[in-house]
């Protein structure tokens, strides 16, 4: 293998599968080839398993191989994209493809066209032909994650219904062939939920949307992105609870039931939930609000099967108010931060609020993995920001939440941090803050007016910020980093499109619990048995975010590890620390019930909240 | 001065550095310790080169954590110990922060009795202290044990308790001892050399950090962010800063060479017991502050008697001198007479922190970026 293959595999086999280059995640643009094909094998991510499995002669010379070469136009739109969140370089994947394809053609390689079976024909039947597959390059795009427990499963067909009838139609015909399925949203659960020896069905090409904003509802086909609904939503003066931009929200509903920092305001589970349609089965349409829906109050502990495949999902608009906005709280320690977000659900004040860790802090804001480290060791060890809460919300909440912090850093500062961040380190700032053996030196960030300082200090702009990127893109990321809402933290949280960056420095294992806020120390030593958790078999980790719910009842915690996927030694640690985190989790359910992983509300995500976060006062618990 | 090994804990820090010089320069065979981070003979070996100290006996290096019975030493290096009759106490952590009480009490007080129970031979212990022992006492402080229960920090509370550990083990065990306690410490009065330049240097070095800023931003760029700090600059390019600073009491410095003569002539001495190393002729932050404007290009700096609070440049100046303001608006005086007794005899006199020896020590602390160059 040549350098330039070797590199390219490199890079394919790095692929996170979180589904960034599948939406327009940053105003650029959408892959034409998948745009037009919808299967996920035409978009960056399915090319970037195209080609690894190529290059490493995993798979034969087929017609789908040649024919997703071909319809990629070579845009580079994935590259910015895929960058942008993950540092890497997806077009080195592509060209490699693209080279390769065309010495097989000069080498007079004839493709070979997958047989076409009689339950391929039914599927096509159903779908239409360029809807159904069993081509090997396309299947290879649907038979792996990065999850370090997900098993490698090839499945049989991928189809793309267009509609309820259709998946129906599906479901049917698989039942009556004793062939299994799966449904696949945008694949980026990551946990190997949507990996099937049978028929994968994606609802990639499933893309109502209809807005009804005198009821304040829109319905969203199970093929629409959460960053497609949100932007229409937003472009009408509304907002949804969505969570991360790239996952199918009728996918996200039915999976996690969707939290967020907003969902300390708009709550998670059936609270977004206005009705949703089902296929189940056996090809029954259901809907949520009908006589034979499922029960959303029958939350079963020990997990359940889902109700079908939602096909479409009736979900509630919150307006939005001038002049919303955002503040960030730093804290030194855990505590103080939970009891500061607590306090202000509590009185119901803000949008949304989130405890964040330094390390999700810094790589979110950091374009480059490089500088998330900078500012990792700045934010940490030189302005001691232990924690940082961040409140989203009008006027009024963010007045209250500034009299309730002990100091509170503004939208403004925190663009200028974020764009001067290449200057934090040289210009001396952050080690005269350091010097002063203050005990929060993080508190001059707070006082009024200094953000001009700050500004004289750094000279922020979106040119410095993307003199951290590769050359070739610099111009790219400053025209990006000319955009207001690029730094404005909510817009960032309404859109999330920074925070798969957490991906960045290795794939990410995340650990979603439920966890009681009302008592800090709980959290905290939930935070501590993960780091030990992770310590001893030598994972890196580390918490990511708390939010409230339940009026700071309850709250929603993620903590996670990284690992490089492609790591055969890292796997396997991070394999033995998913052990040892269950049995830990596990151990402390038993303790508290309040205390939920997330892993018994998948499938229930469309279940009311209450039932799941306060189960044990539920009669059917007795 | 005898010719018994001596230890000196915090060989890599400041005083501790110093002290090793001097008396590896001298010819005196030394134990050096240093703290727990890795590399400790190659620290040695850049500071006493930084010190231009060629040793006639090369010092026996060692890392020690004191925080820890034992101090952590492997047993080869634990019986060394064994024939150490001397130790020259320097280590210690001189953090203000309130994060670091845990770790300020393991250091500074348990520290002190691990080293002493690590010298089972140790006949003469000098313990490097500080003037500001008195904590939160006012007018004269004298040179005897401290009875004050109220301090500015936790650093004060701990030097306090570690005085009170090593007098009573020395007690128990009748070893001599001697208590140093210095006030503020600059560089070194002729050249400026120092290791660390905190306290005295900090404000100075804000000062520069904004001169220099405000200067960028109007040389560079259309000035504007200068001009709404209400900063300016003239034709000469002095940069007017408008900032106070408080100026009510006075500041206490006295010079490393100084610090390190003096000790070394109570060691020769004999002399046991407590001994401010203070500067008879102490400043004013008015004084400081107009050798800052003269020698670097700063004007606008005013005196006022207390903190006051305006604008983000003040903000910053505050934010250091909440946590110092005890140390630059000092209203106690310390009294000197065991001191003078013996280093007066020497003709041993503590430089003034005049125009020069602030300038050379400025000057000294610029070039070596505020400590960026001096990490060993
Ligand atoms: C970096 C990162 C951050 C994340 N942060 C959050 C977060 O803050 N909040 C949050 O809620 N989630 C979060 N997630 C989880 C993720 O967004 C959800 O798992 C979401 O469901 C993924 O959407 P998808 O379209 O990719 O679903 P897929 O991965 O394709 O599917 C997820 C599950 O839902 C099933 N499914 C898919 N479509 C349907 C359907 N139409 N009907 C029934 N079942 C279906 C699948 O079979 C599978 O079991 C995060 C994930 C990543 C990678
Ligand atoms: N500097 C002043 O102006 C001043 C004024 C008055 C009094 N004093 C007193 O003088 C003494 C020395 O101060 P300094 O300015 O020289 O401090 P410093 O420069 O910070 O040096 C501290 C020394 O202590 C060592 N040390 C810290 N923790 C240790 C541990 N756990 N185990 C072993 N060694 C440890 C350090 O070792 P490493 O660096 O190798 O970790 C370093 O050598 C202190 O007692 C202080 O209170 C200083
Ligand atoms: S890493 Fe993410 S953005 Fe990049 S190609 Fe893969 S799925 Fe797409
Ligand atoms: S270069 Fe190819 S894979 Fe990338 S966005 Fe364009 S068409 Fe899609």
């Amino acid at each position: 293998m040549d350098r330039a293959a070797a590199s390219a595999l490199e890079t394919a086999r790095q692929c996170r599968h979180y589904a960034m280059c599948k939406i327009d995640c940053l105003g650029t643009g959408v892959c034409p080839s998948g745009r037009r094909n919808h299967f996920v094998s035409y978009y960056p991510q399915g090319i970037m398993d195209i080609t690894a499995a190529l290059l490493e002669e995993r798979i034969p010379v087929s017609a789908g191989l040649f024919h997703v070469a071909d319809q990629c136009t070579m845009c580079g739109i994935c590259d910015l994209q895929c960058n942008f969140v993950t540092g890497l370089r997806p077009m080195k994947a592509v060209e490699a493809l693209k080279r390769r394809v065309t010495e097989l053609r000069a080498r007079g390689a004839v493709p070979v066209e997958a047989p076409e079976d009689s339950f391929l024909l039914s599927l096509r039947e159903i779908t239409g032909r360029e809807f159904s597959t069993s081509d090997p390059a396309h299947l290879t795009a649907y038979s792996t994650d990065p999850c370090p427990t997900s098993v490698e499963t090839v499945p049989g067909y991928v189809a793309l219904p267009e509609d309820t009838q259709q998946v129906s139609s599906i479901v049917r015909l698989c039942r009556s062939c004793g062939v299994e399925y799966v449904v696949r949203g945008n694949g980026s659960s990551v946990m190997g939920f949507v990996l099937s020896p049978g028929v994968i069905i994606d609802t990639a090409r499933m893309r109502t949307l209809e807005f009804r904003t005198e009821d304040r509802s829109v319905t969203v086909g199970a093929g629409i992105s959460s960053m497609e609904l949100q932007k229409e939503a937003v472009s009408m003066g509304f907002r949804v609870n969505t969570a991360e931009p790239s996952a199918l929200y009728c996918a996200n509903i039915m999976c996690s039931g969707v939290f967020s920092l907003f969902s300390s305001s708009c709550g998670t589970g059936l609270d977004n939930l206005i009705d949703a349609e089902f296929v189940d089965d056996e090809g029954n349409i259901l809907q949520l609000s009908g006589r034979n829906g499922p029960n959303p109050c029958a939350f079963q502990r020990s997990g359940a099967l889902p109700p079908g495949i939602c096909t479409r999902a009736v979900v509630k608009l919150h307006p939005v108010c001038e002049g919303e906005s955002a503040i960030a709280v730093p804290f030194d320690s855990m505590e103080p931060a939970i009891l500061y977000a607590r306090e202000l659900n509590a009185m119901d004040i803000g949008l949304g609020i989130g405890v964040l860790g330094t390390e999700y802090l810094c790589t979110f804001m950091a374009p480059t993995a490089g500088l998330a480290g900078t500012m990792r060791r700045i934010y940490g060890d030189d302005l001691g920001i232990g924690y940082m809460v961040v409140v989203l919300g009008n006027r009024h909440h963010l007045k209250a939440a500034r009299a309730l912090a002990p100091c509170a850093i503004e939208q403004g500062m925190i663009t200028a941090l974020t764009l001067g961040m290449t200057s934090l380190e040289n210009s001396g700032f952050a080690s005269i803050l350091k010097g002063m053996g203050t005990d929060s030196p993080y508190m001059n960030l707070a006082e009024p007016g200094m953000q001009i300082l700050v500004e004289a200090a750094l000279d922020p702009s979106p040119e410095a910020l993307a003199s951290a990127v590769d050359p070739d893109l610099r111009e790219s990321y400053a025209a990006l980093y000319s955009r207001d809402e690029m730094t404005d933290m909510l817009w960032l949280n309404t859109f999330r499109i920074i925070s798969s960056r957490m991906g960045r420095e290795g794939h990410v294992v995340a650990f979603i619990l439920y966890v009681p806020m009302d008592v800090p120390d709980l959290v905290a030593e939930i935070h501590r048995s993960f780091a030990r958790v992770a310590d001893e078999n030598g994972v890196r980790g580390d918490f990511g975010f708390l939010t409230p719910l339940e009026r700071g009842s309850m709250g929603v915690l993620e903590w996670d590890m990284y690992l490089d996927h492609t790591d055969e030694d890292e796997v396997k640690r991070a394999q033995e620390a998913m052990v040892q985190a269950a049995g830990m989790i596990e151990g402390l359910q038993g303790r508290d019930p309040r205390i939920l992983w997330i892993r018994y509300v998948f499938n229930q995500g469309f279940a009311r909240k209450e039932s799941f976060l306060h189960r044990g006062s539920l009669l059917s618990h007795e | 001065m005898n010719d018994d090994p001596v230890l000196i804990t915090g060989a890599t820090g400041f005083l501790g550095g110093f002290l090793a010089g001097e008396l590896v320069r001298r010819g005196k065979r030394t134990f050096l310790a240093a703290g727990p981070q890795a590399g400790a003979v190659d620290r040695i070996r850049r500071l006493l080169e930084f010190l231009d100290v060629t040793p006639k006996y090369s010092p026996k290096v060692f890392s020690s954590d004191i925080t820890k019975p034992g101090l952590g030493l492997c047993p080869e290096d634990a019986r060394a110990l064994d024939t150490i009759r001397e130790v020259i106490h320097c280590a210690a952590l001189t953090s203000f922060s309130h994060r670091e009480r845990a770790r300020l009490e393991a250091v500074n007080i348990d520290g002190t009795a691990n080293i002493l129970d690590a010298v089972p031979a140790c006949r003469r212990f000098y313990h490097m202290s500080t003037a500001y022992v008195a904590g939160k006492a006012s007018g004269t402080c004298m040179e005897e044990p401290v009875s004050t229960r109220c301090f500015n920090n936790h650093y004060e509370a701990t030097k306090k308790k570690a005085e009170d550990v090593a007098m009573h083990v020395c007690q128990g065990r009748n070893i001599d001892l001697t208590i140093f306690r210095p006030s503020i410490t600059c560089g070194d009065s002729r050249t400026g050399r120092s290791t660390r330049f905190n306290a005295l240097y900090y404000p100075v070095r804000v000062m520069l950090f904004l001169r220099d800023t405000i200067r960028k931003d109007i040389l560079e760029r259309d000035g504007s962010r200068a001009y709404s700090l209400g900063a300016s600059m003239d034709p000469s390019g002095r940069v007017r800063l408008p900032v106070s600073l408080p100026g009510a009491g006075r500041i206490n410095v006295i010079p490393v060479n100084y610090l390190v003569q003096a000790v070394i002539a109570v060691m020769e001495s004999g002399a046991t017991g407590i001994f401010h190393l203070v500067n008879p002729r102490e400043n004013t932050v008015g004084e400081l502050a107009s050798f800052t404007e003269d020698f670097y290009g700063i004007t606008g700096i005013s005196i006022s008697r207390e903190l006051e609070a305006d604008g983000p440049l003040q903000a910053l100046v505050n934010s250091y001198m909440k946590v110092y303001y005890p140390y630059f608006c000092d209203g106690r005086s310390f009294d000197r007479k065991r001191s003078d007794r013996v280093l007066l005899n020497e003709g041993l006199v503590c430089p003034s922190l005049n125009r020069e020896v602030f300038k050379v020590c400025m000057d000294f602390a610029i070039e070596m970026d505020w400590g960026a160059r001096t990490e060993f």
